[in-house]
């Protein structure tokens, strides 16, 4: 029956082909859906790693990650330096690294941090942050930028560069009186990383020594900066800072106690649980995506029917002989169905076969380009079921033309 | 004997009354022409005999098979192991070439496929029979002109020598030439020691071909 199958449907190889072509089509776009949609959560979920706790002005957790991790928003508090210290101070704490934001490089975040922040901040499956060329920042005009950053603007090692006061692009003043020299450009990561510009704590205050409420008072071309002594240059207040702990047995002991710390108002977010509460606003979209992809399979499932049943009457004669010859109706029905479940196999065959190979070839432009971090993997149990549900919708909806020829092959006459 | 067709009559749904066949028995060697004007019941009779149509009353014997009492799946076997059809035209399967529609007449039948053991020897010496060049054979069905493709269908309806042999005009397709030709290779090519033909058609030129010949009223 199925070389039968075989032989026939390579004689109407052209429907076919098309309707495979269709058939393979929608299930490459179900598949890369449902792989970017698993790569952007992991991607999303894995955006920050290594940080037990993000602690920062009291405020909403989704606002303390968009603006610690997302470097979206604005804080309007800050925290003082002497809360920092506190923190640093806890035996349960191991490490703080704090930053501050408030400055752009033409519409990327300047996060102002201390170079440990390149050794403590991991993103994905406890990937570092590494630099791609140069080192962290040891200078007070050292800069550090993200992938991106690099790309877009063409930095290397030796670049030039100003930061804006503000995070607009318009309507916001130059810190034109001081030069950074970028010092590192770190590798791609497929976090809001890539998209940012990193200072230390000291270059940060440096800019902003002659500024009061976001007015400038004297340039640092005033000023001879070498005579500034470097501990003088800390800030007094910092925006947010990532902690990790000694155990991560006591995440919820220490967030509930810095919660309760009464020198300053301070919320501590972990950020595994503040990125699921915002996944499930984000996530959203990708819903409508896989609901589109489905109506398109059930549009190729269409096409699939539609051309059996068109040349149903075509084959009226071929079913005839066959039937003439003593193959009995569920045979002939029978070779429906196999045509059917042939093409659908294929279908899934090449399907799968095309989303490797273009995951497997597109991997470091993906990541690069999108930053979504595209794995190959082998078919998720998800997926399996995934497919298996088309190639049954493609059988029972076959199951039409087949029930279509049983009849009428017992019921027509064979000579006329 | 191999066919019994006794007082069969048949009724189709809206028709006035049913049309009553004539009874005829077969026997191995025998070769029985039915004619008659259209609409007098000839592709009926073949419909019945063939089993493509469920008998309504009367009574059909092939071999020791009562049809009254044989489910359709039945009646398919039946027709698989001891009947070989050929018709008007259209014969063969398209996308099979004439080799696999040859052997498509022991495809449904263990019984038939094992009376012919050596399957491509028998297609090639039918085929020589009846003037039929190896290389035509595995030709598709579709390049083969209409009389090979009938002599390919005789091929397929001899090949494990079921015991009746029925044609449906197998000729209006031909010129009166090849009509000649092709009857005189299809009555030399069946074995009359144990099988029967039962041919439908209205051309008064097959009738030398037949001991014969049943005529239907109109």
């Amino acid at each position: 029956m199925i070389k039968f199958a075989i032989k026939s449907l390579r004689a109407r190889w052209l429907p076919v082909l098309l309707v495979l072509i269709s058939l393979t089509a929608s299930m490459v776009l179900l598949l890369s859906v449902d792989r970017i949609q698993t790569a952007t959560k992991n991607g999303f979920n894995q955006s920050i790693n290594g940080v037990d706790l993000l602690v920062g002005p009291r405020s909403g957790d989704i606002e303390l990650l968009l603006y610690t991790v997302f470097h979206i928003g604005q804080p309007t508090n800050n925290i003082t330096l002497q809360t920092i210290d506190d923190l640093a101070a806890r035996p349960d704490i191991d490490w703080v690294v704090p930053i501050a934001l408030g400055d752009s490089h033409k519409g990327y975040r300047v996060i102002a941090t201390t170079p440990d922040y390149f050794e403590k901040i991991r993103y994905a499956v406890d990937q570092p942050v590494r630099f791609q060329t140069g080192q962290a920042f040891s200078e007070l005009n050292h800069v550090v930028v993200g992938h991106q950053v690099a790309k877009e603007l063409g930095y290397q090692v030796g670049s030039q560069l100003y930061v804006t006061h503000g995070s607009g692009r318009q309507l916001s003043r130059q810190h034109d009186d001081y030069a950074f020299s970028v010092s590192g450009v770190l590798e791609p990561t497929g976090t809001p990383i890539d998209k940012a510009v990193f200072v230390s704590l000291q270059g940060y205050e440096l800019i902003h020594l002659g500024w009061q409420s976001g007015r400038q008072l004297f340039g640092l071309d005033q000023v001879d900066v070498s005579k500034i002594p470097l501990d003088k240059l800390k800030p007094d207040t910092v925006t947010a800072a990532f902690v990790g702990l000694k155990s991560k047995v006591s995440l919820f002991r220490v967030s509930r106690s810095l919660s309760q710390y009464s020198a300053e108002a301070i919320s501590a977010v972990i950020p595994s649980l503040a990125l699921s509460e915002l996944w499930s606003i984000v996530g959203m979209v990708d819903k409508v995506f896989k609901l589109l992809s489905w109506i398109v399979i059930g549009i190729a499932t269409v096409g699939m029917v539609t051309m059996t049943l068109s040349t149903l009457d075509a084959r009226n004669r071929e079913m005839a002989i066959l039937r003439a010859c003593g193959a009995s109706p569920l045979f002939v029905s029978g070779l429906v169905l196999t045509e059917s479940l042939l093409v659908g196999l294929s279908a899934i065959l090449l399907a799968v076969g095309l989303v490797f190979m273009v995951t497997f070839a597109a991997q470091d432009l993906l990541l690069a380009e999108l930053g979504i971090i595209a794995e190959v993997s082998w078919l998720s149990s998800q997926e399996m079921i995934t497919l298996l549900t088309i190639l049954s919708v493609g059988l029972v909806s076959s199951l039409l033309p087949a029930v279509m020829v049983y009849k009428r092959s017992l019921s027509s006459s064979l000579l006329k | 004997m191999i066919l019994n067709f006794d007082q069969v009559t048949h009724h189709y749904p809206g028709d006035e009354a049913p049309i009553e066949l004539p009874s005829f028995a077969l026997s191995s060697g025998d070769r029985v022409l039915v004619m008659g004007p259209s609409g007098s019941g000839k592709s009926t009779l073949l419909n019945l005999v063939t089993g493509a149509q469920p008998l309504q009353s009367g009574s059909i014997e092939l071999l020791d098979y009562h049809y009254a009492t044989l489910s359709a799946r039945q009646l398919d076997r039946l027709r698989a192991d001891h009947i070989g059809i050929i018709f008007q035209s259209l014969n063969l399967v398209p996308y099979l070439n004439g080799f696999d529609n040859a052997l498509l007449g022991l495809q449904f039948s263990k019984r038939r496929s094992a009376r012919s053991p050596s399957q491509t020897q028998e297609v090639l010496q039918i085929s020589h029979g009846l003037g039929l060049s190896e290389a035509l054979l595995n030709k598709p069905a579709n390049q083969l002109s209409v009389g090979q493709q009938q002599r390919i269908a005789v091929i397929r309806a001899l090949l494990g020598r079921p015991e009746l042999i029925v044609a449906d005009e197998p000729t209006s397709a031909l010129d009166e030439r090849s009509t000649n030709q092709f009857m005189t290779e299809l009555m030399e090519s069946f074995d009359p020691s144990e099988q029967a033909v039962l041919m439908v058609s209205h051309n008064p030129l097959l009738i030398p071909y037949f001991d014969r010949v049943l005529e239907l009223p109109g």
